[in-house]
């Protein structure tokens, strides 16, 4: 507690030396995600070529697409001295995609993926000229997502999440852990505005080891969810094939939650300058 | 440049606690919401709808009756003998001039879970969709399907009332 104290006052002691200046930021934007949807996309295939389920199929599902665009808001601070600024940024942003399909008699399947990235990034940046900082970002992300699996009754606003198929349910990724790298440009174009671009790659802590998927996949637990689909399936056909052997033969079968990729994040910054800036 | 780099490393490690979902318990997400003021909520009306072959909506009948549902946490003694105390969240369901039941309860943002007590997971008593998730309002939809005849959809709409009592006292209500 003393060294804190202590901390805090040679940080203050140099504020006052004219050196240093300090903001608190708040940000707001938006994140496009580029991911790789295979996994879902092989699921959509399994799905839709399904023999029981085909010549039912009116509409299909649709491929999910690779890129995700999603609000980002949240807060921050940067330290600025001489030409070198130093910013911590935290942001949250969730990633919404839609798949719907119909069956010959208008009701259907409406597969719903929820990504949610919470973001730590440092920057260290230079200046350019009055108004460009440009540096060097690295942090960590959480993420989070989940898939909504609902059956659809005559038309999308009758959508349940019950029991009567065993394919509804609200699938559950645990919770990932990435670390971020990448490229910070700022333009500060007003005394407390700046329009600020990132780009950085997430990458996984760990990745689950072959045949461990399942530890890392989207599943259900709620009370009355059958077990043979208490993970959201990679095939649909070998889901339904498992189902009718009475075979628990999940691991094989399931996607894990390894969703890293490229996050492009345009933002506008809100900077408070904090104490005396001179 | 070392000393502002920890306090910065200091601010990252108190904003990582904000802005999480509530992951770990997601079954209690709805529960404050349900259980605020009293907990007790009136069952406005039911609504049972049918869709044919063609898709086309019925409403078959409405039904309103004197039936409210009270979420709050129930604590109960569950073996004398050793004294373990077991707590849970639960809904009563309770039919004014009837009587009532109790269920476990699974509160989700999207998707309510009411359950028997102690019965296998394969069984729980009623499934409901959130369909309008408001504070004083709330509608829930549950499906049934039927092979040889029309699916249908029973609608529950709620209305939160922060004055009422419940019709009974919730220690007198058991469960199935």
């Amino acid at each position: 507690m003393k060294k804190l104290i202590l901390f805090v006052l040679l940080i203050a002691v140099q504020t006052s030396n004219a050196q240093i200046k300090f903001y608190l930021t708040g940000n707001m934007g938006a994140t496009v995600n580029f991911w790789k949807p295979e996994p879902f996309n092989q699921f959509v295939a399994s799905y839709n070529n399904d023999a029981g389920l085909a010549p039912l199929i009116k509409t299909p599902l649709s491929d999910f697409s690779g890129t995700a665009v999603g609000y980002s808001r949240g807060f921050g601070a940067m330290v600025e001295w001489d030409k070198t600024i130093m910013g911590f940024e935290y942001n949250k942003c969730a990633f919404n995609q839609t798949s719907a399909s119909t069956f010959t008699n208008n009701n259907g399947r409406e597969i719903t993926l929820r990504f949610v990235t919470w973001n730590f990034n440092f920057d260290i940046s230079r200046k350019f000229g009055k108004r460009v900082d440009f540096g060097l970002l690295f942090g960590v992300s959480q993420r989070g997502g989940r898939v909504f699996s609902y059956a659809t009754y005559a038309n999308s606003s009758n959508r349940s999440v019950g029991p009567e198929f065993w394919i509804n349910g609200i699938y559950k990724g645990i919770t990932e852990n990435d670390f971020n790298l990448g490229l910070s440009l700022r333009v500060n174009f007003l005394k407390y505005l700046a329009l600020q671009v990132r780009a950085y790659r997430s990458f996984a802590w760990a990745k689950p080891k072959e045949g461990e998927e399942y530890l890392e996949a989207f599943s259900d637990g709620s009370p009355g969810k059958n077990l043979f689909s208490e993970y959201f399936p990679k095939d649909f056909t070998l889901f339904e094939d498992n189902v009718q052997a009475q075979n628990y033969d999940y691991q094989n079968n399931v996607i894990p939650n390894i969703f890293t990729g490229w996050y492009l994040n345009t933002s506008l910054i809100v900077k408070l300058p904090l104490g005396k800036n001179k | 440049m070392k000393k502002a780099f920890y306090l910065f490393s200091t601010m990252a490690l108190l904003f990582a606690a904000c802005g999480k979902d509530n992951d770990i318990f997601p079954e209690k997400v709805l529960y404050k919401r349900l259980a605020a003021q009293g907990g007790v909520w009136d069952v406005e009306k039911i609504e049972h709808y049918s869709y044919d072959g063609l898709g086309n909506e019925t409403l078959d009948s409405t039904y309103y009756r004197e039936r409210q549902y009270v979420f709050y946490e129930h604590s109960e003694v569950f073996d004398y003998a050793e004294q373990y105390d077991l707590s849970y969240l639960a809904v009563a369901v309770l039919n004014k001039g009837v009587g009532g039941y109790r269920y476990t309860l699974w509160a989700e943002k999207d998707r309510i879970i009411f359950e028997d007590f102690g019965t296998s997971i394969f069984d729980p008593q009623y499934t409901f969709t959130v369909r309008e998730n408001k504070p004083k309002t709330q509608v829930w939809d549950t499906y049934i399907v039927n092979p040889n005849a029309d699916d249908e959809r029973i609608t529950v709409y709620l209305k939160h009332c922060p004055n009422c009592e419940p019709y009974y006292p919730l220690f007198e209500i058991g469960s199935i």
